[in-house]
Order: structure tokens, then sequence, then C-alpha cells
């Protein structure tokens, strides 16, 4: 060691880590002076005005709700069709549904799919047709000037169905191609797999289609569909966008005007969720997905917002407590996910999360525990602050939204609501107390509810559950799940 | 004040509502201390957005840092991690928490040219807001411990898993290692690789933050319900007391050359067979952007596009396809994807080509990008609605074009697109220098393009 670095050393170990040379260099080159900054105190979280919609009817007697916005030149048109049987079909009314779907708007009487998409894209249209067991959804999303063209293509798209015996192979193909990717796609599996675990097999929320029922698919049963429902589906209409009330009304009127239909959905058959522990062997994958349902509450429940609050809290958010664990305390994950899905028979609340392999049983214990403690109650007044501002803010940003707020004005009105009873809604969440909020935990997240599903590799998670003290009530592999109903 | 409140359908409307209402004029300013402001009045709703822009990204990781002659990729993003982890007056988790508080949501981005950090909430919220970014701004790196960086790089390796785990994202790394020459600072991901994560010292991080993270290297964007002066004064109380810092050091510069054409294989666990091609194009702001654009469009956006109906439509001969472009401060991209179902890859590309051929002798009809520009006329109006969006773009306006209020420009330019501006940058771009890429499941290796050397992401 040379003479220099040995009295360096030296005079390190006597002054502590700091050589003689850096505290000159501080006493020389004075720190910037910066400033501090104080925030200001946080203001009460305040509901937004909601906006006034006029509501009028169709010559034909659907629903049309009508919302007026100059700011921006785009006009939103949106309309749901109700398939009264949708909500319990299964078997081949079900696949029926499903092959309409993939059908509505692959061509009409005067012209083909091509041409169709061209024809919406040139007067710049965001459009899209969807069948599910709910109905027909139709939405558009257009500039100011381009909606009576748009809204004439898209009523022919629906009106004057006339799907191609080719689309139906192309749909086959597709079915086949998308049951052959299933075993590979993780989150497919996974998502399957919940659904198997908590819905019975006899019921029309069980995706319990298979490779095999691509084949004999005809395209005159969905032609068929789709005229029976738009004879006798309600209909309800909503325009949202820089035309005013007359104009809106006139243009709906002139397309979908003839829309008579008066029944509406059958109710969901209720069902007792399935509970325990699921494990898919996907081989090879070096991330796990874990997930854990507990019941939820159908979408009239009064509770709802109450629930929205509660997710918040607990997985929903940056500042959530599970977040904050898995994330910024354990590194565990890049982000968890919670939500609350409320159909109008039923509901769930889920918490998910995407873990690397050997770190499956270390999550799901923080996760049991923190669900165990919100289940005790101890929500904070700050916890709910922060779950009442932003659930504000959350309608106050939708509002902005043309594209958004016309499915959603439609989607209020189907199921009985209104903007106004959202409205409501939103002031008992903003004076909720946090009593409230451990009353709905106490409700929904009770223990022995839980469905837990996992995804991953059996090889490494399975050894890490046992050793966990964790039951598995069932393992099954990539390839079974896939092909089972 | 935003767009433009124009009289009602059935009385007078103006000559092109959607043009007058991308005609914005906000308040553009710099500070004393370096930060370049803009601010827009929106009175839609009692909201507000705040986008703060650092001229800094990915591409700038490699640039030399004391003791290594190469930087550590993925440090800018790593970087941005930091920023919510705390300063002595609001250490870890109050950042989030006192915009949480307010009913504020926030976000962050990093690509290879900047790094975006993002605010949404009420407008009671402007404040508090623009106090904690100049609180970062002043004083990160004080609170930083080394168990905080550990902490983030593990989450920045698990966000890097998740674009291991995909199929759709994972092949992108390969692609940018291919298409870019040795030395681009684009070559490499913006998350960075798992070895320079795994050593990435505190200091260096600390150290980017000096370098980078002053107010002379940033743009504040804020639209909202506000009244644009009183913002400024706002702006002024809070980031204008961030004390001016040094200019930062020059940017990351272009490297010309060409890529690694081909054919390559990537061998990764995924579903069906897929087929990249890549050109390299121009860089963001370039005056044929736009003709790319339509071009891209023309390619493939849905039934009646000429790849999608040659792939999808008429013959069944992919599961899925996609044409994209890419551009930014460097250079850009031209991408091509095709997904074939357990099928060998060479019939695709065998389509692809004759399409290419089809377009570069005749170029494409003016119907067909007529269809094209009027899907941009869209994007660009309904990217006014979204506060947070709005923000990020007029800061992009400002670097790209120095205006912040460049969208109607922005959208005539695409608009002026002609069939004969289309047909000569595909000529011009989509020439034989060219990225060829196979990316196959290990037991797919059959289907791979003939003669392709293997390829393994960075």
């Amino acid at each position: 060691m040379s003479p220099a670095r040995t009295f360096a050393v030296l005079t390190l170990g006597l002054m502590g880590l700091a050589g003689p040379w850096a505290r000159a260099e501080e006493a020389v080159v004075p720190a910037p002076e910066r400033p501090r900054f104080v925030l200001p105190a946080p203001s009460a979280p305040r509901a937004p005005r909601l906006p006034e919609v006029k509501s009028s009817t169709l010559s034909g007697g659907a629903k049309a709700l009508i919302l007026t916005r100059p700011e921006i030149p785009l006009v939103a048109v949106s309309a749901r069709v109700v398939w009264p049987e949708g909500a319990t079909a299964t078997g081949e009314a079900q696949r029926d549904g499903w092959l309409l779907n993939a059908l509505v708007g692959t061509g009409t009487k005067v012209r083909d799919g091509g041409d169709l998409e061209a024809a919406l894209d040139s007067v710049g249209a965001f459009w899209g047709l969807t069948f599910g067991a709910e109905g027909l959804a139709i939405e558009l999303e257009v500039p100011l000037g381009g909606e009576d063209a748009a809204l004439a293509l898209l009523a022919e798209a629906v009106l004057q169905a006339d799907f191609r015996r080719r689309e139906v192979r192309r749909v086959s193909r597709d079915w086949r191609d998308g049951y052959a990717v299933l075993p590979y796609d993780i989150r497919e599996l996974h998502d399957r797999a919940v659904n198997h675990l908590l819905v019975p097999a006899d019921h029309p929320h069980r995706a319990w289609d298979v490779a095999g029922d691509q084949r004999g698919l005809r395209a005159g049963r969905a032609e068929a569909l789709l005229a029976d429902v738009l004879r006798r589906g309600q209909a309800t209409v909503s325009v949202v966008g820089a035309l005013g009330e007359a104009a809106a009304l006139a243009l709906v009127e002139r397309h979908l005007g003839g829309l008579s239909g008066r029944e509406g959905a059958a109710p969901t058959p209720v069902y007792e969720p399935g509970v325990g522990t699921w494990l898919v062997d996907r081989p090879g994958f070096a991330s796990a997905m874990i997930s854990v349902s507990s019941p939820g509450l159908s979408r009239y429940d009064p509770d709802v917002p109450l629930a929205q609050a509660l997710i918040d809290t607990l997985a929903a958010t940056f500042t959530s407590r599970l977040m904050t664990e898995l994330r910024e305390v354990r590194g565990l994950t890049y982000g968890v996910n919670g939500w609350i899905w409320s159909g109008d028979a039923q509901g769930r609340l889920v918490v998910a999360v995407d873990v690397p392999e050997g770190k499956v049983a270390e999550a799901m214990g923080v996760i049991e525990a923190f669900l165990n403690v919100a289940f005790a109650g101890g929500v904070t007044a700050e916890e709910l602050r922060r779950a009442q501002a932003g659930a504000a803010q959350r309608t106050a940003q939708r509002l902005l939204l043309t594209g958004s707020m016309a499915p959603w004005l439609v989607e209020l009105e189907r199921r009985g609501l209104s903007l106004a009873q959202h409205e409501e809604d939103l002031r008992r969440l903003l004076a909720a107390t946090p009593a409230d909020i451990d009353r709905v935990a106490a409700r929904l997240l009770t223990p022995e509810r839980r469905a837990w599903v996992v995804a991953g590799d059996r090889e490494v998670i399975e050894p890490q559950l046992e050793q966990a003290g964790r039951p598995i009530d069932r393992i099954v592999g990539a390839e079974v799940l896939a092909e089972e109903r | 004040m935003l767009g433009v409140v124009f009289a009602l359908t059935g009385l007078t409307l103006a000559a092109d509502p959607a043009m007058d209402a991308l005609r914005l004029a906000p308040l553009w300013t710099t500070l004393d201390n370096g930060l370049t402001v803009v601010i827009l009045e929106d009175h839609r709703a009692p909201v507000m957005a705040l986008s703060l822009r650092y001229e800094v990204g990915a591409a700038e990781d490699t640039q030399p840092v004391a003791g290594r002659a190469v930087g550590r990729t993925g440090k800018a993003h790593l970087f941005e991690h930091l920023m919510f982890e705390g300063t002595p007056d609001y250490p870890s988790g109050e950042y989030d928490r006192r915009l949480a508080d307010l009913g504020a949501d926030n976000n962050a981005w990093t690509d290879h040219d900047a790094t975006v950090y993002q605010v949404q909430g009420p407008i009671d919220a402007l404040e508090t807001a623009l106090a904690l970014e100049a609180d970062r701004m002043a004083w990160l790196g004080e609170a930083l411990g080394e168990d905080v960086v550990k902490n983030q790089i593990d989450v920045v390796l698990n966000e890097r898993l998740g674009d291991e785990m995909s199929d759709y994202v994972y092949p992108y790394y390969s692609l940018d290692w291919l298409l870019w020459p040795e030395g681009h600072p684009y070559r490499w991901p913006v998350l960075g690789t798992r070895a320079d994560l795994n050593s990435m010292p505190r200091d260096e991080l600390v150290a980017h933050h000096q370098r980078w993270g002053g107010p002379a290297n940033a743009t504040l964007v804020l639209v909202g319900d506000f009244e644009a002066e009183a913002a400024l004064a706002l702006v002024q109380a809070t980031l204008g007391r961030v004390p001016r810092s040094p200019a930062p050091p020059p940017r990351a510069l272009d490297v010309v050359g060409p890529g690694l054409i081909g054919p390559w294989l990537m061998v990764e666990d995924l579903a069906f067979p897929q087929l990249h091609l890549a050109w390299r194009t121009v860089p963001r702001g370039h005056p044929d952007e736009p003709a790319l654009d339509v071009l891209a469009m023309v390619m493939s956006y849905g039934r009646g596009t000429r790849l999608d109906d040659a792939l999808l439509y008429r013959r069944a001969v992919a599961t899925d396809v996609s044409v994209s472009t890419a551009n930014g401060r460097l250079g850009g991209g031209f991408y091509v994807f095709v997904q074939r179902a357990d099928k060998p890859l060479a019939p695709a590309l065998r389509v692809v080509e004759r399409e290419l051929e089809r377009l570069l002798a005749d170029g494409p009809s003016e119907d067909e990008v007529r269809r094209a520009v009027a899907s941009w006329r869209v994007f660009f109006i309904s990217g006014l609605e979204d506060p947070e969006l709005l923000a990020d773009t007029l800061g992009e306006c400002l670097r790209v074009y120095g205006d912040p209020s460049c969208l109607a420009a922005e959208l005539g330019r695409y608009e002026a697109v002609t069939a004969a501006d289309v047909h000569r940058v595909a000529r011009t771009y989509l020439n034989e220098d060219r990225v060829l890429l196979s990316v196959v499941a290990p037991e797919d290796a059959r289907f791979a393009l003939p003669e392709s050397a293997t390829v393994s992401p960075p």
C-alpha cells in the first residue's frame, strides 16, 4: 500500500466514513438554497354537478336520451336492444348469440363487410356492433357532420343484415384458432378456471364452450336471432355531443325510429358460487397469476358505492393497502388489481395480482391476512376520505368523454337507474362513515366464501403451498381445462 | 380557452368546426429558472390535468457516466419509479397519499425520448400537485435509501417479467435490437436489461436527477378549469421557486448505419408463430411522417385494407395482422406483424411481399387514402376531450414543432396527404433494407423462415 493510500485509510478510520477532502468540499461549496413547499389543507370532496339529460320516445316506442354538449364537435350515439331470453340462454341458443356477435357488421343486403367498414371509416367513425346475453349494442362516435351517414350505415348493418357463408367459415376458423391458443394463454386459463370454480355447470354464466363447438354453425340461425331480438326486444337510444335536442332526436328517429319491441330481459338465475383453491398447471411460465374472489352485490344493492370504497381501500388504487404492501414494501409485483362486478342478480369482489412463480405462497399469505383484517373492520377516516374523493373525481372525469357518456346513459336507463340515481349514490357515499364501510366488509369478505385461483408452473407452486399449509382443492392441467365444459 | 363553442346544428355552422376546435391558444412562457410553462383553460368540468415532461429518456441511459464508458440501461425508467419514493418533507408514499386525499390520480411514463409525470384530478388539487412536483424536483435524492432503490429494482424486474411473458411485447425487444445499428440508443429496451438493473447503484440514479431533473430541462403543461393567469401565479409560487439548474448535458445522438436484416429467429414459449418485418423511417415531426402513418392504415386497418383482406378475409392465411409506425426524436420505424396458426411463416411472407409489390408499383387509390385520413381526423378531435391526453400532446407539440398549439396545423398535414405522397413514401422507405424476424415456440422451429440466425432479446 502506498503512503498516500495508507494515510487516507487511517484518516477515514479516525473520522468515520468521510475523508477530510470531502469535508473541505462541503465547507467551500454551500448547498444551494432550496425552498420548502407547504401543501394547502385538503378540501372535502364534492360531488360534481351532473348534466340534465332530455328524455323522449321514438315513434316505434324506443326510449331516447339526449345530452347536448357543444364544446367539442363530436357526436356519439349508443343503442341497446334487449335479448329477452339472453340471461337464461344456454346450449344452442347461447351459441347462436356468440355467432351473431361474430357476424354482426360483416355484411348487409346491399354491401359486404369490407365496403361497410370502408364507408364508416371514410366519415371518420369510431364504431362498434356487438351482441351478448344482454342484447344488441350499437356504438358510434363521429366528428360532427358525419353522424347521419354513419348511423345510416350502422342501421343498415343491423336492420338489413345478410351474413355470407364464407364469414361463417371465418368465424369457425377463428374460434378453432382461439381454442388452440387457450392452453398457452395464462390469462385466459386463469379466467376460465375462475369461471369453472365459481359458476355451476348448468348456469348460463358458465363459459362451457370447447373446441368442438365451432362445428355446424349456420348463418341463418344468427340472422333469425337478430330478427327476433329486433322485433321483440325493448330498445334504448342515446345521443351525446354537439347536436341540439331536435337535431339529435331527428337523427335517431330517422335511422332507429322503427325499433318497436317491448320485451325486457328475463332475470338471471341466482347461483351459489363455489369456494376453495384451484391450481392451473401451466409449465414453464416464470410468472404466476393469483386471484381471490368473494361474493359481491347485485347492481341494485344500495351498498354498491360502499363496496367500491372498500375495494379502493383494499386493492384498487395506488394508495390501497395491498398495493402498498405487495409492491412498495415487498417488491413482489408491478401492480395489484381490485374490482367489484355487479350483475343484475349477484356480483363479485376480486383481488388479483401477478407475481414471480417463486413468490406465490408469500403473496397469497399477505392477501389473505389483509382480507381478514379488513373483514374484522378498521377502515380509517383517511382511507374513506380518499375513496370518497376518488369516486367524485371518477364521475367528473367520465362526464368529459362523449364516447363513454352515450353508452353509460343507455346502461343506466336499461337497468332502471338514472344519472340522478348515480348522483344520489355518490352523495350517500360522501356521507358515509368508516363504520358503514366496515359493515360492508363484514358482509363481503367472509373467509369461508373465498375462491382462489392460481395459474402457473405446478412444479414450483405446489411445494410452496404445501409448505405454507394451504390445501389445494383441485390441480388441473392447461389442456384439460381448455377442453372442459 | 379550449376550442370554440360553435352554433348548434340547425343554426349557423362554422365552415370546419373540427379545425376551429383544434385551434388552441394556450398561454406559453418560460420562468426565470428555465422551466417552460404551457397553460390551457378548459372550462367543461371542474377538473385539471398536469403534465411535467423532462427531456430525458432511455436514449440517454447509455451515455458515459463516472467510471463507465457506457451507462447502464433502464436508468431513466427506474428513476421515474424513484420519483414517487419520497423527499425529506414528503417521505415515501406521501406523494400518492396527498393527491389521493383530494381525489387526484397520478401516473408516469418513460420512453426513449422523455420522462413524463401526470396528475389528473379536481381543480382543488392543482396547488397541491404543483407543490409536490416542485418538492420532488428540488429535493429528490436526499431521502433516497439503498433499500428503496432495491425495492423499486424488484418492482421494475417484475414489470419486465410481464413484458417477457407477453407474446405481443417481448418480440419487440428483439426487433428494436435488430432494426437500430450498433451503438444506437434505441436498441436497448426502455426497462433496461436484467444485468444492468441488478447492478444499478443508487448514486448513479441520484446523479441522473442532478443532470436531467432540473427546471431548465422540463416543460410543465396544465389543462383545466382555471384562469390561465391565476394558474401561472400558482406555478410561480411553487415550481418557479426551484433554483435554476445547470444546463443538462448534450442529449443522445442518432447513429447512422444499417440494421441487421436477417432473416432472424427468436425462440419463445408462445402460442402461434409470428412474422415481423421492420424498416427504419423518419424522426417525429419529419414531413413524411403523416404519409407513412396513412400508408400503415392503407395496409392494415380492418376489412377492405390491403393486408387484412389478403391475409385474413379473402384468404385464411393468418390469424392476426397489424401495421404500425413509431417515430421518436432520433428516428422512426415501420412495422408489419403477421401471426399464423401452427403453419410455416414463409407463405405469409410471400403474401405480404406480393401486396407490397402491388402497392409499390401502383400506389394506393384516392379512396383508400381518404378513408385513412378521415380516421386521423377523429383521433385528433377525440383527443381534445381528455385533459390528461391533451396536456401530453401540447408538450409533445412544443418539443417537435416549437409550438404547443400545433394541433390544427398537425391535422392539416394529415389532411393534405395525397395518394401520390403515400406512393412516394412507400417507395422511399419500404425498401430491401428491412429486418425479417420469425418468432416461434421451441417445438415450432420448423415454421420459421428458412436460413434464419438466432437472436436473443437484450
